[in-house]
């Protein structure tokens, strides 16, 4: 399974997944969200796991741990950004003002 | 975990779009200088960052498998996807840095070049340093997204702040190098001493940027052997072959080795630059592929 695309060319063209069409014990399904069968929820969506379960009723029915939402702050990727960003213009910004100052001028 | 999903081209694409973007600001800078030494380099690093780019942008698209899924990524363009935005950022940045290896490339080749050789444009300074001015904001954001796209993973060694502030100074550390090496390569039979006032600036850029490489390398360590869930991954990277690359490769080539040459008062001799310049990229090299290799548990 490198790299599932969920076999988008096959979405595409309004058929399922072969993983789905090809499962012989009816164990994955595939579906939008919102649209499938009545009190499912899609389990581990927020929560950065590999994979997202959709079960019917509790998690913990399913002896699966509560699932731990993902801190919005420290999870935003704004911050991964900013951490880059500031201070690498800052260093570029030092480097610009060391050659416009011409403190290295004697060549 | 030991299935490899990301493999040697992204090692490549990541050394090389980092290369390229911090070859460009080297390019910026000599561009606002005269004498040999500087247009030989502005030359040669503003050759170098397109060239780097295309080699990384081709990387990419070989990894990804599948043409529909390159095309995808172009048509759509996601903000909370790095792989979307970095994708838009380098192509932009790739295209300036193509302007700006115009600009630096001697009149009479430049005026050989069909429909846009004689633009009145390439005569005008002010619109240079334009260019190098956006492109060097281009690059500062290709060089963090290098380090944004692996945080935005599910493994637990790129999801580390520091990572984006990593991959910058390495990127500007291996592109210096690279743009530099390239510099003196061209003048190495003719004017070897035009490239004093490059090195000596090289020299004090690299004594800020080195130290600053070691202690955002370090925290990448530490944050992650502060935390008792991701112990584990700093105890994976820092030991067996590939502590060894980390240690030996990407620290004591890439920064130790370069800070004790910067590092003493003596000028940087030309024979002591290529050293310095070697130990960096490949040091530089090194480090993003201990990171890929190690992060996906295969060293």
């Amino acid at each position: 399974m490198r790299k599932c695309s969920f076999c988008i060319q096959r979405i595409d063209r309004g058929k399922e997944p072969a993983c789905v069409a090809k499962c012989t014990t009816g164990a994955l399904t595939y579906f939008s969200e919102g649209k499938g069968p009545r009190d499912v929820q899609a389990y581990g969506k927020d929560e950065r796991l590999h994979m997202v379960y959709a079960v019917e009723g509790r998690p913990e029915d399913y002896a699966l741990p509560e699932p731990v939402p993902l801190n919005k702050v420290t999870s935003l990727q704004a911050w991964k950004w900013l951490i880059g960003l500031v201070p690498g213009g800052v260093t570029l910004a030092w480097l610009w003002k060391k050659i416009e100052d011409g403190e290295m001028r004697h060549d | 975990m030991t299935e490899i999903t990301w493999g040697f081209p992204v090692v490549l694409d990541l050394f090389f779009a980092g290369m390229g973007a911090g070859s460009f600001c080297l390019a910026a800078i000599a561009s606002r200088r005269e004498g040999q030494g500087w247009t030989a380099c502005f030359r040669m690093a503003s050759l170098l960052a397109p060239l780097a780019v295309l080699v990384g942008l081709s990387m990419l698209v070989t990894d990804l498998g599948y043409k529909s899924r390159f095309w995808r990524t172009m048509i759509g363009f996601n903000m909370k996807s790095p792989m979307s935005t970095g994708s838009y950022l380098l192509s932009a940045f790739f295209a300036v840095s193509i302007i700006f290896a115009i600009y630096g490339l001697p009149v009479d080749t430049r005026d050989r070049i069909p429909l846009l050789g004689r633009v009145s444009i390439w005569n005008r300074p002010q619109w240079k340093n334009r260019v190098g001015v956006i492109g060097t904001i281009l690059a500062l954001g290709v060089s963090v997204y290098t380090g944004v796209l692996l945080s935005a993973s599910v493994i637990p060694l790129w999801r580390s702040l520091s990572l984006p502030l990593l991959f910058f100074l390495s990127a500007v550390s291996t592109g210096f190098a690279g743009g530099a090496m390239l510099g003196m390569m061209s003048l190495a039979r003719t004017n070897p001493e035009a490239m004093e006032g490059p090195l000596q600036f090289l020299k004090r850029s690299y004594r800020l940027i080195l130290p600053f490489y070691l202690l955002v390398s370090l925290a990448l360590v530490f944050s992650l052997a502060i935390f008792p869930s991701t112990r584990v991954e700093a105890f994976g990277l820092t030991t067996g072959w590939s502590g060894l690359i980390w240690w030996v490769g990407a620290m004591g080539l890439g920064i130790i080795m370069p800070m004790v040459l910067v590092m003493r008062g003596k000028k940087l001799q030309v024979g002591e630059a290529w050293v310095l310049f070697g130990c960096l990229l490949g040091g530089g090299f090194l480090l993003r592929l201990v990171l890929i290799y190690a992060g996906q548990g295969a060293m």
